[in-house]
């Protein structure tokens, strides 16, 4: 099963975990599965079109999804799948 | 880029550790020393940034941060100590970056980046570091960035998670291309939990990406977001590129000076 790797501001979600194994042929397969791991976490991830909010981008190992095929872009068994809001962190 | 004197006796002996990496040598040093480094905040990334351009040689570090040193500084504050609590920022930074380097020319700015300043800060500047807290200062410094057709690295953190890249205006994607608005949960400056390996590690980091840049030296982070997670200790690279309808930086085909086209 593919690997997705959950971003700080969602572990609240995971209960704390920073990446799951879960089922899916498809980015949207996967977010699908997430959420019913995760329930809410899709509240973080889309906006009320359900498009990816504006802060967040995808990386499939480490292709952006919108150089493939978005939330149709296909993913294997050993692909890692990131999530990586807008930071901005840094000195206060 | 300035003209700078020739290297006394002291100074070949001080860098003589750097002058022996292959491929950096005094060609690179002379550009690092004849170059000015703005910073955006200088404290745990930009100051352990500051901190480490001053100790390779940089010319000249424009520094911009406000404020008084707080208990909450000295957990990952290269720069601040104890004894310098209830003292200005900027003079806090500017006494321990002389002492480190009193070679270096230091140009601090009591204030945070904004509208009304930023344009003269990124003009006195071959490059910028951000390392700003607030997403309105960082797209500010960005947009000005661009504009000016200025090198920044953009370093930035969230606990445990950091990233960075570099923006090279008309060859990679800016700020804007990457992400076109900021999380809406991200709403103050203590937004963001940290402690001190993250922000230092990000900030020597962004440091070294100054001098590659800068000097020529090495492969930067161009065209990609390099990102850690001290809590899993693992490092990313993700391929990134620009947006052609990006509002800041779409049309940008700006010449960049020579010495920044290996960039």
């Amino acid at each position: 099963m593919p690997t997705i790797h959950i971003p700080t501001p969602m572990r609240r979600f995971s209960g704390g975990e920073s990446q799951l194994q879960l089922p899916g042929a498809t980015l949207a397969e996967l977010i699908d599965a997430l959420e019913g791991h995760c329930p809410g976490i899709t509240g973080m991830l889309h906006d009320d079109s359900g498009r990816l909010k504006r802060y967040i981008k995808v990386f499939i190992n480490s292709r952006d999804i919108r150089q493939l095929d978005g939330e149709r872009s296909r993913v294997g068994a050993d692909d890692q799948v990131h999530i990586v809001p807008a930071m901005a962190g840094g000195s206060v | 880029m300035r003209t700078v004197p020739e290297f006394s006796d002291f100074d070949l002996e001080r860098y003589s550790r750097q002058l022996r990496i292959e491929g950096f040598g005094l060609e690179a040093q002379r550009r690092l020393r004849a170059a000015t480094v703005m910073v955006s905040r200088v404290g745990g990334v930009g100051g352990t940034a500051a901190m480490n351009l001053a100790r390779a040689g940089v010319g000249r570090l424009v520094l911009a941060h406000g404020g008084t040193i707080v208990p909450e500084f000295l957990n990952r504050m290269q720069l601040a100590m104890p004894a310098d609590l209830g003292r200005p920022c900027t003079e806090v930074f500017v006494e321990k970056l002389r002492a480190i380097n009193p070679d270096v020319e230091l140009v601090a700015v009591n204030e945070y980046v904004s509208e009304s300043n930023v344009a003269d800060l990124v003009a006195q500047a071959d490059l910028v570091v951000d390392g700003a807290p607030l997403f309105e200062e960082r797209y500010l410094m960005n947009r000005e960035a661009v504009r000016q057709g200025k090198p920044l690295v953009m370093a930035a953190m969230y606990g445990m998670e950091h990233y960075m890249t570099t923006i090279v205006p008309g060859k990679t994607p800016c700020l804007v291309c990457l992400y076109p608005e900021k999380p809406e949960y991200w709403t103050d400056i203590k937004v963001f939990p940290a402690i001190g390996p993250g922000p230092v590690v990000l900030g020597t980091m962004a440091a070294m990406e100054a001098i590659k840049v800068l000097t020529g030296f090495g492969r930067p982070l161009t065209n990609v977001l390099w990102m850690f997670d001290l809590e899993t200790t693992t490092f990313q690279r993700f391929e990134i590129s620009r947006d052609p309808e990006c509002p800041v930086c779409g049309d940008v085909t700006a010449e960049l000076q020579p010495d920044l086209r290996r960039a």
